[in-house]
């Protein structure tokens, strides 16, 4: 069975793609968007998302949601005047994915499956294949980047602002 | 860290629109997914396939036998339209004494091969191998006589000036190699008009539309010196013009090989076993170089198959003393012509004895040539 466990786990991965890309965009197209993107990777890719699937469609998910931003950006620096419509800044969401954006790879991904994904410590280790010890480190400078950086909020001009519908 | 604050308050469920887009989507790309991969696959063992046939046609290539001849026309050129002198040598019986040398073969087929390469078109043409265009000379003076004592340079010098037929390549190839090619081509399909047989062969083929016979049995047929057909009364009557149906025969056959050539091309052990019997059983005169022959190649493995035109030098069996010869019937000239050739005036002047008339000319005898390509 070259599918066996996707409809099962569908429901269940679909939600987590989706927390994953709703932190990051805030807008709920954009973000149903993604992790109908994220889920139809993992259907193509199933025989390799299937060893550890929350920790794959998380990974994509906040992949395709940095792509999604960065592409809107050179979208609003290019055709500043139609940036108007891209609703109000969420500066949280901005720097929280510039600060993501800034992170060593495996440091990244630590933080995404346990602090977007809400991936327990140990299922993050298991999914990562490495051991909680050195998830926990991974996690916490991770983390204390993340921090230092949304501490210290920088205003970008509404022109590069990511897309923000709601709430 | 608690990001929760950042969640949709709304929720999420997947609704079945979201769950629907997710496998068209997943679908469309597994497809293209595995059209990439396939496609390649296929690309890059097609490129090592021809990198690799490449490298050794051009090794194999250059271990084609070579002959220093002399011409009067210029060298090949895919340009322009030009003749080869092809000759179908019967002497070394397989592969055996095949040192490179020409001295003592004989020429037992000599065929004018015309290419006109902007029209895509070949034209054969005969050339008798006992055909005398100077009688004074006697039976010395036959064609394959020339071959014999000048060599490829005489029997090319006596071509270009006495026939006035521009010949700008020489080939000689091994008949037995036949073997080999028809046997890459998995037999050769045949359709026989009656039934015949040589018993020194043992030669035995029965009338069929389509038959597909071996490499050996193909070459018994060709190169046949005593083929019977079987009479309506019964009875076995043997060809009565010998070397002249050989001959055709000969030609028959190797129009039928040549025009399977394409679909031998089209396989990687094909060309190979190409190669191979070029390398084994050609030789070709040093003025063809390599790139030249690799172009030819290329001319004729692509694109739409030749059409080939098959040409009979009308001649007139006489005899000269005790030898049995033949000598350019009326109509000559424009046979000649339908290679680029010009009959010299000299010739027809010196040899005399060319018939005039229609009377001259002998039409091609179906039952010496009793089979053919399959419909």
């Amino acid at each position: 069975m070259e599918r066996g466990g996707y409809e099962e786990r569908f429901d269940d991965l679909a939600g987590i793609a989706y927390r994953v890309s709703f932190r990051m965009l805030g807008g709920r197209e954009d973000a149903r968007d993604v992790a109908q993107e994220a889920m139809a990777r993992a259907y193509a890719h199933w025989r390799r998302a299937s060893g550890h699937p929350e920790a794959w469609v998380s990974r994509v998910a906040a992949n395709l949601a940095i792509d999604l931003l960065r592409r809107r950006g050179r979208v609003a620096e290019s055709a500043p005047g139609e940036s108007a419509d891209h609703g109000p800044l969420s500066t949280e969401r901005v720097e929280l994915v510039r600060a993501l954006e800034a992170l060593p790879r495996r440091q990244r991904e630590v933080v995404v499956l346990r602090y977007l994904a809400d991936l327990p410590e140990a299922e993050v280790a298991a999914q990562l294949g490495c051991s909680a010890g050195t998830v926990k480190q991974h996690a916490s400078r991770g983390l204390a980047a993340l921090r230092s950086a949304l501490a210290q909020p920088v205003l970008l001009p509404t022109t590069t602002a990511p897309r923000l519908e709601e709430p | 860290m608690n990001l929760d604050h950042l969640d949709d308050p709304r929720g999420f469920t997947p609704d079945d629109e979201f769950r629907a887009g997710a496998h068209r989507l997943g679908r469309r790309r597994r497809s293209r997914r595995r059209l990439a991969l396939a496609a390649g696959s296929v690309l890059t063992s097609m490129a090592v396939v021809i990198a690799a046939l490449a490298g050794y046609g051009l090794w194999r290539t250059s271990q084609i036998h070579r002959v220093d001849v002399e011409f009067a026309a210029p060298p090949v050129n895919l340009d322009e339209p030009f003749n080869l002198l092809l000759i179908g040598s019967d002497s070394r019986e397989g592969t055996a004494d095949d040192d490179g040398t020409v001295t003592g073969a004989r020429s037992d087929t000599m065929i004018v091969v015309r290419v006109v390469p902007a029209e895509r078109r070949v034209v054969l043409l005969s050339l008798p191998r006992d055909l005398v265009l100077n009688p004074a000379l006697g039976a010395d003076g036959r064609l394959n006589a020339r071959f014999a004592t000048g060599g490829p340079s005489g029997l090319v010098e006596t071509v270009e000036s006495q026939l006035g037929i521009p010949i700008s390549g020489y080939a000689e190839l091994d008949f037995a190699s036949f073997i080999g090619l028809v046997d890459a081509e998995g037999g050769v399909p045949l359709s026989v008009h009656e039934t015949i047989r040589d018993q020194a062969t043992g030669l035995r083929l029965d009338p069929a539309e389509c038959t597909v016979v071996d490499g050996g049995t193909a070459l018994a047929l060709a190169r046949s010196r005593h083929l019977e057909t079987l009479s309506a009364s019964g009875r076995w009557v043997e060809d009565p013009t010998s070397d002249f149906g050989r001959a055709l025969r000969q030609r028959t056959f190797l129009q039928i090989v040549a025009a399977r050539l394409p679909v031998l091309a089209g396989s990687v052990g094909g060309v190979q076993s190409l190669v191979d019997l070029a390398a084994d059983h050609l030789t070709i005169d040093g003025r063809i170089d390599t790139a030249t022959l690799l172009a030819l190649g290329r001319w004729g493995m692509s694109g739409p198959q030749p059409t080939v035109d098959s040409e009979l030098l009308p001649v007139v069996p006489t005899m000269i003393g005790p030898a049995a010869v033949v000598v350019l019937g009326a109509g000559a000239s424009s046979a000649i012509e339908s290679v680029g050739g010009t009959l010299p005036a000299a010739t027809v002047a010196g040899a005399g004895s060319v018939v005039p008339g229609a009377a001259g000319t002998i039409p091609e005898p179906v039952s010496v040539v009793p089979f053919g390509p399959c419909p």
